[in-house]
């Protein structure tokens, strides 16, 4: 008896060993805030029913390269690096037995602090899509805002990536936007739930609101483009060459969406979906 | 002094578990939402609207 457990403690010592001096993440290319930088999207998720299909189209449409991550209950997780950046993450999923498709990209907000932040969300109208739990690096929750779109809240025990950090670059997330139904209730929950200073903007013949913390721009409300869509956060990432960007999309399996094109926004950027039907932007940088 | 060190060795156990729990490295979330996405098709449509 007293072998055995010697042995199997032995073995797992030696495992945890090995993984503690190779697979620690490498924060080495990144800088952190001192404070929360409170309303920024701090973190970008794609949940998806096919892993292996994602890896190889994020890696040859961005060049991300991928590392194991922590694992929120079921389900395997990866994360993505855009050279000495960590990018996003991609949560695979069981596939649901009616065949509606949970695939999407899921942006997290920071906030001071999570509980209260989906307290208020809820006073707002929102519904909680998961309950806050801690992770290893702070806590999280996610919420159903009062149209229906998703969005997570986080709170990160070592700081909020700095503007330097996530500044706009090639196969990194640049903006993130929700298309409304009704762009004023949007913004007043969106107020309620991170403190945003709202500022709307005339631009293209519309109104478009931008959501912004001490100064800096960290999301964007516009009115869904057609009338009967459903609401949903849109995450943006970064590319040289939306038109060749987008190519590459389809030849990697993807869709192509909306196209560049002159009569939309000056043909800087394009919408597609991954091959499982996750929508992203390709928005020519810099903007 | 059997007793000892069978507790020793059970700490150990214990000990290394924890570590390999916390193997996978530690950034990112993955949150499973568990929400069905909607109809955004409509996003090839409308194409004045971009703002």
């Amino acid at each position: 008896m007293k072998l055995k457990i010697t042995l199997i403690a032995a073995v797992l010592l030696a495992a945890a060993t090995a993984c503690t001096t190779a697979s620690q993440s490498d924060f080495a290319g990144m800088s952190f805030s001192d404070r929360p930088l409170t309303g920024k999207v701090i973190w970008n998720d794609l949940i998806t029913e096919d892993l292996p299909a994602a890896k190889q189209f994020y890696g040859g449409l961005f060049g991300w390269t991928f590392e194991d991550g922590q694992a929120d209950g079921s389900g395997a997780y990866i994360v993505a690096r855009d050279e000495e950046i960590y990018v996003a993450g991609i949560r695979s999923v069981e596939p649901r037995q009616d065949g509606k498709k949970l695939t999407r990209w899921l942006p997290y907000v920071s906030v001071d602090d999570v509980d209260t932040a989906v307290e208020r969300s809820k006073a707002g109208g929102a519904t909680v899509a998961v309950e806050a739990r801690n992770l290893n690096l702070g806590r999280v929750a996610a919420i159903i805002d009062p149209e229906g779109a998703v969005i997570g809240l986080a709170s990160s025990s070592i700081g909020d990536p700095d503007d330097r950090t996530t500044s706009a670059a090639p196969g990194r997330v640049v903006w993130s936007e929700l298309l409304s139904r009704d762009t004023v209730a949007a913004s007043g929950f969106y107020r309620l739930l991170a403190g945003y200073d709202i500022n709307v903007i005339e631009r293209r013949g519309g109104l478009y609101t931008l959501l912004s913390n001490n100064g800096v721009n960290r999301a964007g409300i516009m009115p869904r483009p057609a009338d009967n869509g459903d609401p949903v956060w849109l995450t943006y990432f970064g590319v040289r060459d939306p038109k060749a960007a987008a190519a590459r999309a389809k030849e990697l399996g993807g869709t192509v969406l909306l196209p560049p094109s002159p009569d939309v926004r000056e043909g800087t950027m394009a919408i597609v979906t991954d091959p499982v039907g996750a929508v992203l932007v390709l928005q020519k940088v810099p903007m | 002094m059997k007793n000892g060190m069978k507790k020793i060795l059970f700490v150990m156990l214990l000990a290394s578990s924890a570590l390999i729990a916390g193997c996978n490295g530690n950034v990112g979330i993955g949150l499973n939402v568990g929400v069905p996405i909607g109809n955004h098709g409509y996003m090839s449509v409308g194409t004045s609207r971009w703002l």
